[in-house]
């Protein structure tokens, strides 16, 4: 369970349920959190929380992003990105800071530092995209 | 450096060859060793790295520091990595990648587990999490 995003839980203004599957573009000013599933495209200056079991197939912008559950899609951040011991993430990602926990799984692209985050920042060399680095079962 | 339970040899331990991914093991006190399934040269040891470094392959079955100053140019192929400096190159860690506050890596990385400090630099592709580490007991405990 989230508890703290760059916040307490109250900072979540607009909540997915877990009951709630969306698919679309969103677009908040505060802080949203994912209990449920979302597929499309996200934006938003605050928080982003995707709970232990949300599940998100979307390309996201926003201030800050924290994953607990299943993400597939590219993430910017302009402060930071947490990713916690359940989380799942195939995408690239670009942000100021990167905090991982142990556990956590990650594959693609990163770009991690104070000009990442920036529009004018270039992306790194596309040799493989994260599907093809995942490994096989 | 990673270590596995050996009731019968305490004196030995378990790491995995950087060459062929294959667990061996050695005297506690070994720096260095043949693999005895490819036969190539294991360094173990620790490694610091304080200054510019530049060599096509940088493997040990220990841990690599590259301290603030310096500059590895390298494929490095690790247990463990700590960056407070700069490393060009693709990065293989078996467990964890810690990259400092003023530490930067250009290039892939594969690893356990990833810790980057605020101020770090990053740009590559990533591959974190236990399934992209092998575990080196594996082999050993399904053997036995």
């Amino acid at each position: 369970m989230i508890e703290k995003a760059g916040g307490s839980t109250n900072d979540y203004t607009t909540v997915i349920g877990p009951d709630a599957a969306f698919k679309g573009e969103l677009t908040f000013e505060k802080g949203v959190r994912v209990d449920g599933s979302v597929e499309g495209k996200i934006t938003t200056k605050g928080h982003l929380a995707v709970s232990q079991n949300g599940r998100m197939k979307a390309d996201v912008s926003a201030g800050t992003i924290v994953v607990e559950g299943q993400v597939t899609g590219n993430l910017t951040s302009s402060d930071r990105i947490e990713l916690r011991k359940t989380a799942r993430l195939q995408g690239d990602i670009r942000a100021s800071k990167l905090l991982v926990a142990e556990g956590a799984t990650f594959v693609g692209h990163c770009q991690v530092g104070a000009t990442a985050s920036k529009p004018g920042a270039e992306a790194p060399a596309n040799r493989m995209t994260a599907k093809e680095a995942l490994p096989r079962k | 450096m990673r270590e596995v339970a050996n009731e019968s040899h305490p004196a030995t331990r378990m790491v995995v060859c950087t060459h062929c991914d294959r667990p061996i093991e050695i005297a506690a006190t070994a720096m260095s060793v043949n693999c005895r399934h490819c036969h190539r040269r294991v360094i173990i040891e620790d490694l610091k790295i304080k200054a510019y470094h530049a060599v096509v392959r940088l493997a040990t079955a220990g841990k690599v520091e590259v301290a603030r100053k310096a500059q590895v140019v390298a494929r490095i192929r690790v247990n463990d990595l700590v960056v407070e400096g700069l490393v060009k190159g693709d990065v293989t860690a078996l467990g964890s990648v810690v990259v400092g506050k003023r530490g930067s890596i250009l290039g892939d990385v594969s690893c356990k587990r990833l810790s980057v400090q605020p101020g770090a630099q990053l740009a590559g592709f990533y591959r974190v999490g236990p399934a992209f580490a092998p575990d080196p007991g594996q082999d050993a405990r399904e053997e036995a």
